[in-house]
Parts: C-alpha cells; sequence; structure tokens
C-alpha cells in the first residue's frame, strides 16, 4: 500500500503557489530478514524568501522494528532551509499505532519530530537528497479488541531516508 | 542477477555519454587589464575515499519500563582509483555495529565487517556514480549467540554526489545487499540476508 501511495504522490500534479509547496519524501531502512522501517511524508507549508519555512506534515508509517504496526501522525512544524540544507522542528497533534497482531491499537499520540536533510538539484524542477527522521511520541489511549482504556507508551525512532522534492 | 543487469545498463549508457573534463574559460571579451576567469571544474578522477554512513533505531517503554529497543548503525567505506574515462576500481570495507533488545533482556549486541573488490562507473554529465562490490571477506558476532565465520554476496551502490569543493561532494546513496552468512557457531544455520537501504556519502579526491 506505501509504495502505491509514493508512486501516487511522484506522479501527482505538485501544487505550488507562491511560496506555498507541497512536498512527498519517503524514507526506509528494510532488510529481508523481517526488519523494516518506512515512512511516507507529506509536507504542506509556506517558504519564506529568507528561508524560514512553516506548515504541517502527514506521516503513513510501517514499522517491523521491534514490533509489528500500522502508524499515522498529524503534525506542524517549523524549519529553516540555507543553501539546500534543511532542518524541520515538529510537533505532533494526533496519531495512531495499529498494531499488526493482537487486536491493540493506541492512539492519542503527542510529541516531537526532527527532520534534518539536504536537497540536491536533480533535473531543472525535482530534487533528491538524504534524509532523516527522529520522532518521540507518547500514547494515551490504548484499545484492545475493542476494549478502550489508558495507557503510558512512549515510541522512539529513528528513520533514515531518502526524500524527493518538486519545485515549481 | 536484476540488479547486475541494471548496474550493466547503466554503465553502458554512462560510457556513450561521457565527456571531456575540461575547464571552461569565461568572458572571452576582455579589456588588457582584465585576467581570464577559469572555473575550474570539480575532480571526477583520480584516487577517492568514499565513507558512507546509515542508522535507524527504535525504542518502546511502557510505564516508563523499556520493552524493546533496536539500533543499528553501518559505516561503508570505498576506497579506489576514478580514471578519466570514469571507470572506478577498487575495494570496499563495511562494518556494522548494533544492538537489540525485547522485554527486560539485556541488550544483544551484534558486530558485522565484510569486504570485497569494486568497480564501478563515475559519470560526469550526469553526476551518478554506481557500483558493484563482490564481498569475499567477512564475519558476524552476535554476542551470547554465536559467530558467523563468512559472509560472501554483492552490493550494489547507487549514489548521487554533489559537488561541495574541487576535492569534496556529498550526497545520497541507496544500497542493494545480497548476502551470505555461512560458517555459523553455536549453532547458528546458514542465513541469507538481502537489505535495501539509504546512505549518506562524503566523495574525497586526491
Amino acid at each position: 500500500m506505501m509504495k502505491y501511495i509514493f508512486c501516487i504522490a511522484l506522479l501527482a500534479p505538485q501544487i505550488s503557489l507562491a511560496g506555498f509547496s507541497l512536498n512527498p519524501s519517503y524514507s526506509w531502512y528494510r532488510t529481508d530478514t523481517g526488519t523494516s522501517q518506512s515512512q511516507f511524508e507529506l509536507r504542506v507549508g509556506y517558504a519564506f524568501e529568507n528561508g524560514l519555512y512553516v506548515g504541517g506534515f502527514y506521516d503513513l508509517v510501517s514499522q517491523k522494528f521491534v514490533e509489528l504496526s500500522s502508524d499515522y501522525y498529524v503534525g506542524v512544524h517549523v524549519g529553516y532551509e540555507c543553501h539546500g540544507a534543511y532542518g524541520l522542528l515538529g510537533y505532533v497533534v494526533n496519531g495512531d499505532q495499529d498494531m499488526t497482531s493482537g487486536g491493540v491499537k493506541y492512539s492519542g499520540a503527542s510529541g516531537v519530530q526532527f527532520t534534518a536533510g539536504y536537497r540536491l538539484l536533480l533535473t531543472e524542477d525535482v530534487y533528491l537528497g538524504p534524509e532523516i527522521t527522529y520522532r518521540k511520541v507518547s500514547f494515551k489511549d490504548r484499545e484492545i479488541s475493542g476494549l478502550a482504556g489508558e495507557t503510558n507508551r512512549h515510541d522512539e525512532v529513528l528513520i533514515p531516508g531518502i526524500a524527493v522534492n518538486f519545485a515549481f | 542477477m536484476r540488479a547486475l543487469i541494471i548496474l550493466t545498463l547503466l554503465l553502458l549508457t554512462q560510457f556513450t555519454m561521457a565527456q571531456d573534463q575540461t575547464p571552461v574559460v569565461e568572458n572571452q571579451n576582455l579589456t588588457e587589464t582584465q585576467e581570464p576567469e577559469v572555473t575550474v571544474a570539480p575532480r571526477n578522477t583520480g584516487f577517492v575515499f568514499n565513507p558512507t554512513v546509515t542508522l535507524t533505531s527504535r525504542k518502546l517503554e511502557f510505564n516508563d519500563q523499556q520493552v524493546g529497543k533496536m539500533r543499528v548503525v553501518q559505516f561503508d567505506s570505498k576506497v579506489g582509483y576514478v580514471f578519466n574515462f570514469g571507470l572506478f576500481a577498487g575495494a570496499q570495507l563495511n562494518y556494522t555495529t548494533g544492538s537489540m533488545s525485547s522485554g527486560g533482556a539485556a541488550d544483544t549486541d551484534v558486530s558485522t565487517h565484510y569486504a570485497g573488490p569494486t568497480v564501478g562507473y563515475s559519470s560526469e554529465s550526469t553526476g551518478f556514480f554506481v557500483s558493484a562490490t563482490y564481498h569475499l571477506l567477512g564475519s558476524s558476532t552476535m554476542a551470547g549467540l554465536g559467530k558467523y565465520e563468512k559472509i560472501q554476496g554483492l552490493q550494489v551502490d547507487i549514489a548521487y554526489p554533489m559537488t561541495v569543493n574541487e576535492n569534496l561532494k556529498f550526497g545520497p546513496q541507496v544500497s542493494i545487499k545480497h548476502l551470505d552468512l555461512k560458517e555459523g557457531t553455536s549453532g547458528l544455520a546458514d542465513d541469507k540476508f538481502k537489505e535495501v537501504t539509504p546512505y549518506f556519502g562524503l566523495w574525497l579526491y586526491f
């Protein structure tokens, strides 16, 4: 599913109006011995001429790393870009973590997220670059087979990847 | 096998697109007092040292108690020579360190290294640097579980380095590895390891 969403994001027309941008990025780490992390992130924001960036993000995460889960996170972030290098400091305002087995679902995520990367010009309008994301979130609600309750779960991840960006 | 075919096609394509590296002389309409401005092209030939790194981790806590952890750091380094027609010949040494644990169990530390000869192509026209390494030597130690005495297999790297200055480039790399882990001790059975990993790399030309 993640692969198809990524392909759609690459092929879809990108929206950009006077500093507004819509950028997909994809990060992953995968081995065929049962370990993988992948993250598709869609960023919507406004870039000022002085390099400041303000926006929001939506993440779809697949984890087969320590535990198996499918996650989503939404949040806001501010950042700065200089000579192609950029950093984005974000705050996760909501998110779910759906465990692959056991009928367990964690929700009510909140926490911090930091992304750093470097944008390289691939073609006239397409940028490619290395990127790394750190996220630490806590979940306050847990649902087991439909039975809801409170929880105190923390998830801290570091995911490397290659980001693709489009310029207009 | 598929990776080899793709690499071969890439190399053939790049050979046909290779161009001479010639300093560009700009602003030909000069007065007598002006010096010609020479733009020196970035290095694309000579000895090159190419260290790359990638890291990933995850830590889970429940009620402030650690319930699971995994951390992997990989250092892959190539060294070799890039000829003026783009061919790269050299070797690669890889080192991986990591640890994992689940529940309240103690960490299991993993240390792996493997090395082998490398051939590749550095495309001046497109900027891509592609290479293939066949790892001949290697071992992997998993604390408390045993050791693999022999690691062999193929690694294909596709990188897009960007010029920082005349002798330094920086950029992303994707590595595809198909490795066989053999001669396990303490009952470790032969295993295969496939991986697709993004790296961050430097290219230092001498």
